[in-house]
């Protein structure tokens, strides 16, 4: 019972999860070791006297962007944001270097206006080989809304308004590439994520925050209900930085002369899950003198993982089809060990097509596998997604995207129009509408719909 | 692997880079063929149509003589080919800028082109900064086969596949198309042609021509006119039907050593007016370029 209630609530455990993951990842990253390290990297890669200024260059963006409500009565703006982002490349015959330096304050997560060395990271190229080195991302995988490869890097869950260029948090790793042949298209990849770093939850407080976890009043013991004393603060356990703990990654990629040319990858991931299980202990209480009393002791850890994938895309009859398919392996193989992660799995396949009047559409159906607990039923569930896109003028683009979870009928619809005022200059107007039972994955958010307006300017 | 004022960093053996540069002064190459011509689409374009094309001041074959020793018209499957058959070079290699317009207002964008043979195009944008590091890769499969264009997104880090109905897609909001761009889908091989009229131009006549795909298209036929000495098309008309959708012109051409290269070209929308102007400059041909330069990793690699 107490597992099904921690599966229930596992969304709001992630609340006070966030408490504890989301400053390191966001404060204590961007600390003196990413600012030494972009140093470092500028002064490797530092200009020469005999080299142009060019090689250097400076650029940025800063957007600000408010939210209105569209549910509720509350008609206050809320979810404001203002971000600067600063980039700098350094880029050489044989190597480049990349650093965004970025400053936000994020109305929605109650954090203090922050600077952030969101990645820094360097390239040194050879003709059979390349070395990155850095913070950086990674991205395996071949679908865009669902991917179940796309494992190197952590997610940045706090927001879900955010850009999807900013989903994925940029860790330190070492990234090897080796071509066989300088002219193909064939290549293994190797990548070391040396320190583990957990996703980004939703803040406490903030906008995006799930509901306060509901813990139980008592608990059946041997028949009878005891009554919880005391809820603990929730531990939280990260994989220790050593070297067994180091995620690992092999990607090989090639081009088959398949239907006309087809892109396929098979990659594999041994590391940690970048999302925590819960677990809930019960203890006695040794204070409770007369009436017998436990404590509960939420706990988060993150579990081992092994994924195995495979990345394919081609077109057909002017359809373009990309499939990523994944299943990664935990150490509770046969689902008997109620506080570890089961095993599961996922295959997407991606079909695109345009329209003769340049409508674009795309659409995602991904199916979810997750190996029960013992004596309960694996979990299968089928998402979808939908994407229409228009471009009717060089200025003016719209597009409507959907995503909707056929197994718990929850979903969100997201329609957006983006102007450009001027080169570098967009204005966005979109909406995020959500949908479905209050305890459905996405339904839960419904009195959370808001639309959203953005102004970012590029130089 | 860029130029940069009057250094050309392409990866290696940049000194005999350097003393290939051409900087305004001759040396050309544009020019691939008719498709180029035709097509011209693309970008080519200009660039390409440049850079197809030929060396401008070979002559173009010469009709043959017809019976009284009075030089028979061509046809315009010789025209065409004539078209096609000028030289190409090897490599090229420059920038590129293009200019949306729409009611008087334009945006610019600026690229850097790579070129190999008539086969394989490397596209990157170099701005605004919004698209900056944005890559596009078409690489014509031999023999007509299917052809491979990829797209790199920056921002997903990803490399994405151009599928084929995505190629008859806005090229980056453009009135191109990915195909016009990449100068897909104009191989001589692909139309069959009529020749229309010949009208009276200031260097000799100009052929109108008729191209017709053999194979169901964005675009139904395309109305050529090429001028005589043949190097390229100097207007093509896109038709839908009997709907004229876009007119491409070759404002501007110039001689570079043994090429002759178009360095402006504008596609106009019929329909809405939009134009987009793609103009050349800092052309190089028959560069050395690097074994990669047309992989999913030279577009990946940083500007």
């Amino acid at each position: 019972m107490i597992q099904r209630m921690l599966m229930r609530r596992e969304r709001a455990w992630r609340q006070t999860a966030a408490r504890w993951l989301a400053r390191p990842a966001a404060v204590a990253a961007p600390g003196l070791w990413g600012l030494a390290l972009a140093v470092a990297g500028i002064l490797a890669w530092g200009p020469s006297p005999e080299v142009s200024a060019q090689d250097l260059t400076l650029g940025g963006r800063l957007q600000v962007q408010v939210g209105v409500p569209l549910a509720g009565t509350d008609s206050q703006l809320v979810d404001p944001s203002t971000e600067l982002r600063l980039k700098l490349d350094n880029a050489k015959d044989q190597g480049a270097f990349h650093a965004d330096l970025v400053f936000r304050e994020d109305g929605a997560q109650p954090l203090p206006p922050s600077w952030n060395l969101r990645t820094a990271y360097g390239t040194v190229n050879a003709p059979s080989w390349e070395l990155s080195f850095g913070k950086q991302v990674v991205a395996w995988g071949n679908t865009d809304l669902f991917n179940p490869v796309n494992v190197l890097n952590p997610d940045d869950l706090s927001n879900p308004t955010k850009d999807p260029a900013d989903m994925k948090l940029p860790v330190l790793m070492t990234k090897f590439t080796y071509y066989p042949a300088p002219g193909g298209d064939t290549s293994l990849q190797a990548v070391v994520v040396p320190v583990f770093t957990p996703s980004l939850l939703p803040e406490p407080g903030s906008y995006w925050a799930p509901p306060a976890p509901e813990y139980p009043q008592a608990i059946p013991v041997q028949g009878a209900l005891v009554p919880v004393s005391r809820v603990e603060n929730p531990e939280i356990s990260l994989p220790a930085a050593t070297p067994e703990n180091a995620a690992v990654g092999l990607r090989l990629g090639t081009t088959l002369p398949v239907l006309g040319g087809s892109q396929v990858a098979a990659v594999y991931y041994h590391g940690h899950l970048h999302t925590p299980t819960p677990v809930l202990q019960v203890e006695p209480d040794p204070t409770a003198s007369q009436q017998p009393s436990v404590i509960l002791k939420p706990a988060l850890h993150y579990d081992p993982v092994n994924t195995f994938g495979a990345e394919f895309s081609t077109s057909v009859a002017g359809i373009g089809l990309s499939s990523t398919v994944g299943y990664s392996l935990t150490p509770d193989k046969d689902g008997t060990d109620p506080n570890t992660a089961n095993p599961s799995g996922m295959a997407v396949v991606e079909a695109s097509y345009v329209f003769a009047n340049g409508l674009n559409l795309s659409a995602e159906v991904a199916e979810s596998y997750a190996k029960g607990d013992r004596g309960q039923a694996d979990q299968w569930t089928t998402q979808t997604g939908l994407l229409l896109m228009h471009q009717p003028t060089d200025r003016l683009t719209w597009q409507t995207a959907l995503l909707y979870n056929v197994s718990d009928k929850g979903g969100v619809i997201r329609p957006q129009v983006q102007y450009t005022l001027t080169d570098g200059v967009t204005a966005t107007l979109a909406a995020f509408a959500f949908f479905g039972p209050e305890n459905s994955q996405l339904g839960g958010y419904h009195d959370k719909s808001l639309a959203t307006l953005s102004l970012s300017c590029a130089f | 692997m860029r130029t940069q004022g009057t250094k050309v960093r392409l990866g290696y053996d940049v000194g005999r880079l350097r003393e290939r540069r051409v900087r305004g002064q001759a040396r050309h190459g544009l020019g691939r063929s008719i498709l180029d011509g035709l097509a011209g689409l693309a970008l080519v374009l200009a660039v390409s149509v440049g850079l197809v094309a030929a060396q401008a001041f070979v002559p173009a074959a010469i009709p043959e003589a017809g019976a009284g020793g009075v030089l028979a018209a061509p046809t315009a499957q010789q025209v065409m080919e004539r078209v096609q058959n000028f030289p190409v070079p090897k490599t090229m290699h420059g920038q590129l800028s293009m200019t949306l317009v729409s009611g008087g207002k334009g945006l610019a964008r600026k690229m850097e082109i790579w070129q190999q043979g008539r086969d394989k195009t490397v596209i990157k944008f170099l701005e605004p900064a919004d698209v900056r590091g944005t890559a596009f890769l078409a690489i014509l499969s031999e023999g007509g086969g299917d052809d491979t264009m990829m797209l790199y997104l920056p921002a997903l880090k990803a490399v994405r596949r151009v599928a084929g109905s995505q190629r008859q897609a806005s090229f980056m909001g453009s009135d191109f198309t990915y195909d016009d761009i990449a100068n897909l889908g104009i191989r001589v091989e692909d139309y069959t042609y009529q020749m229309l009229a010949t009208e009276k131009g200031a260097s000799g006549p100009i052929y109108v021509i008729s191209a017709t795909p053999k194979k169901p298209g964005k675009y139904t036929s395309l109305k050529l006119w090429v001028p005589e000495p043949v190097t390229l098309p100097s207007r093509v008309e896109f038709y839908q039907g009997k709907e004229l959708l876009k007119t491409l012109s070759v404002e501007h051409m110039q001689d570079f050593g043994s090429y002759r290269l178009p360095t402006k070209m504008v596609m106009t929308d019929r329909s809405s007016g939009h134009q987009t102007i793609i103009q050349l400059s800092d052309l190089e041909t028959d560069v050395a370029l690097p074994a990669y330069t047309f992989t999913q990793r030279f577009l990946t690699m940083p500007l």
